[in-house]
């Protein structure tokens, strides 16, 4: 028994900050992120009826839309080797030595600090969502927040 | 922690929401129907097909068998020669289920291994894996785990294994290869990297947790670990090739690339850097694009296991597993490569000529 389209909506819009924020963290270009969402929430409404379990949606629709971005970068892979890209949509305010530091972590590493420190899902999800035990997302967050102090203190040097 | 992180990125822009709206609106009223007849009965038949090869696939549960089942993983016939029997350990007797490493197998690189919850009284529970969920259909009759458990009268049990170490230090880099039910229990296959060798012991612990998902807030979580006794064992003929060698389409230079075999897997080690002078756009695709191998006639040769990419002062170091090569061809393609055409956007040739041979015992 899967969602109906109003309980599908319904969960989509909720988690829509959580679908901002991975779009954020690892495409480039705002048309890119538009197309990522849009493509992960119509193929999750396509398969909505195969997810077994209801409680692991939030998990699921990160994992569609985590692939939904690694493929946009391999389609642009062709044309981003000879055109310019943009620099990415961000203000210059307080936050923004934070957000360069998070952005340049490595994607495994950004990844667990985006889902557990900024939307606050817990670390049993966020392990759920990336397919890894506990324990490999204790160690890569432990990992990011050593990178972001040495990267933090040298900005601040 | 949260509250510092929380607004470090912007606010989503309207547009954004607007493809969210735009995407649930679009999807809601136009599916399409026609043919549909016709697919579905090709698409019932190729499942039928399917499900049968897949039988008789999965008929086993020890780490090989588990590691086949896994698309793209074809350990070598020499690799059933490493594998390790595990005697039951102390520590994963829970109220109910017993926790137990049962194999497990080290090729110098990584430690695989499978782990099982089993129940000690049949009907006793009904386990949930990771990837399952109390109003999950279970496989007997149509019926959900909740269903199944309260006809039976019995706990519905999620079990889970939360952490592994080697020799008291957490692993990193965990993955899950697998999850099987086997009856009434559960196997899980994990790999950990792990390059001890030479029969050196080490001590393998698992932490779990089995909570009683349908009695939640009645502090029914059981926590256990437990260790396991494994050599490591495991030979390898490595391969190694110096730079540079240069994309220049992709604005990078291949510094090294290293091939271990092992009746295991292949693990490709590759080591790259952008080119000076290269564009933003170029630093942007070699950091988000990994590198591929193929064979001499261009066809990519399968992830196996899949990979991951660190970047340590500008250098990036790939690693991937691939599936196992009983010898090293004359010559592979390695370049970023166009998964949806497929062919390589360029490559460099890689001529086992050009290689220094290293052999492990």
């Amino acid at each position: 028994m899967g969602l109906t389209e109003a309980e599908f909506a319904g969960r989509v819009v909720g988690m829509r900050k959580t679908l901002y924020h991975i779009c954020y963290g690892l495409l480039w270009r705002e048309a890119d992120w538009e197309d990522a969402v849009s493509e992960c929430v119509r193929k999750a409404l396509l398969k909505r009826e195969t997810l077994r379990d209801e409680r692991a949606f939030t998990a699921w629709m990160i994992r569609i839309l985590v692939n939904e971005c690694h493929s946009i970068h391999r389609r642009a892979a062709r044309e981003t080797l000879v055109d310019e890209v943009p620099e990415r949509t961000a203000p210059h305010d307080s936050g923004a030595v934070l957000r360069e530091a998070i952005l340049s972590l490595p994607e495994k590493l950004r990844l667990p600090v985006i889902l557990h420190y900024m939307d606050g899902y817990p670390l049993s999800d966020v392990a759920r969502a990336l397919r890894v035990p506990e324990g490999t997302v204790k160690s890569r967050l432990a990992r990011a927040r050593e990178r972001l102090k040495d990267i933090l203190s040298d900005e601040e040097a | 922690m949260q509250g510092k992180f929380e607004f470090a990125f912007p606010d989503a822009p309207e547009s954004f929401d607007q493809a969210i709206f735009r995407a649930l609106h679009e999807e809601g009223g136009a599916r399409p129907v026609r043919h549909v007849g016709r697919r579905l009965l090709i698409a019932a038949c190729l499942l039928l097909i399917l499900s049968a090869v897949c039988y008789a696939m999965v008929k086993g549960f020890g780490i090989l068998d588990l590691l086949r089942n896994r698309g793209g993983v074809r350990p070598a016939e020499g690799a059933a020669e490493l594998v390790q029997p595990l005697p039951e350990q102390e520590g994963g007797q829970f109220d109910g289920v017993r926790l137990t490493v049962e194999e497990a197998l080290t090729d110098g690189r990584q430690l695989y291994f499978t782990a099982r919850f089993a129940l000690e009284k049949p009907s006793g529970a009904v386990l949930l894996g990771d990837g399952d969920s109390a109003s999950g259909e279970a496989e007997k009759g149509g019926k959900t785990f909740a269903q199944l458990a309260k006809e039976a009268g019995c706990p519905l049990l999620r079990a889970e294994i939360t952490n592994i170490q080697i020799d008291g230090r957490d692993a990193e880099d965990i993955e899950a290869v697998d999850t099987a039910r086997d009856g009434d229990g559960l196997v899980y296959a994990f790999r950990v990297p792990c390059d001890a060798g030479g029969g050196a012991p080490l001590q393998l612990t698992l932490s779990a947790v089995l909570t009683d998902v349908l009695n939640q807030g009645q502090d029914r979580t059981q926590h256990r670990a437990l260790t396991a006794a494994v050599r490591a064992t495991g030979r390898a003929t490595a391969y190694t090739w110096g730079g540079p060698l240069t994309l220049p389409g992709f604005g990078c230079e291949i510094r090294s690339v290293r091939l271990t075999l092992t009746p295991v897997a292949t693990y490709a080690d590759v080591e790259y850097a952008p080119l000076p002078g290269a564009t933003r756009a170029q630093l942007q695709a070699v950091s988000n694009m990994p590198l591929q191998f193929g064979d001499a006639a261009g066809r990519a040769i399968s992830s196996g296991l899949g990979g991951e990419t660190e970047y340590h002062g500008g250098v990036s170091v790939q690693r991937d597993i691939l599936p196992a090569l009983e010898a090293l061809p004359d010559a592979l393609l390695l370049g970023p490569y166009d998964d949806e055409n497929g062919q390589f956007y360029e490559s460099v040739t890689l001529s086992i000529v050009d290689a220094r041979k290293e052999t492990t015992p």
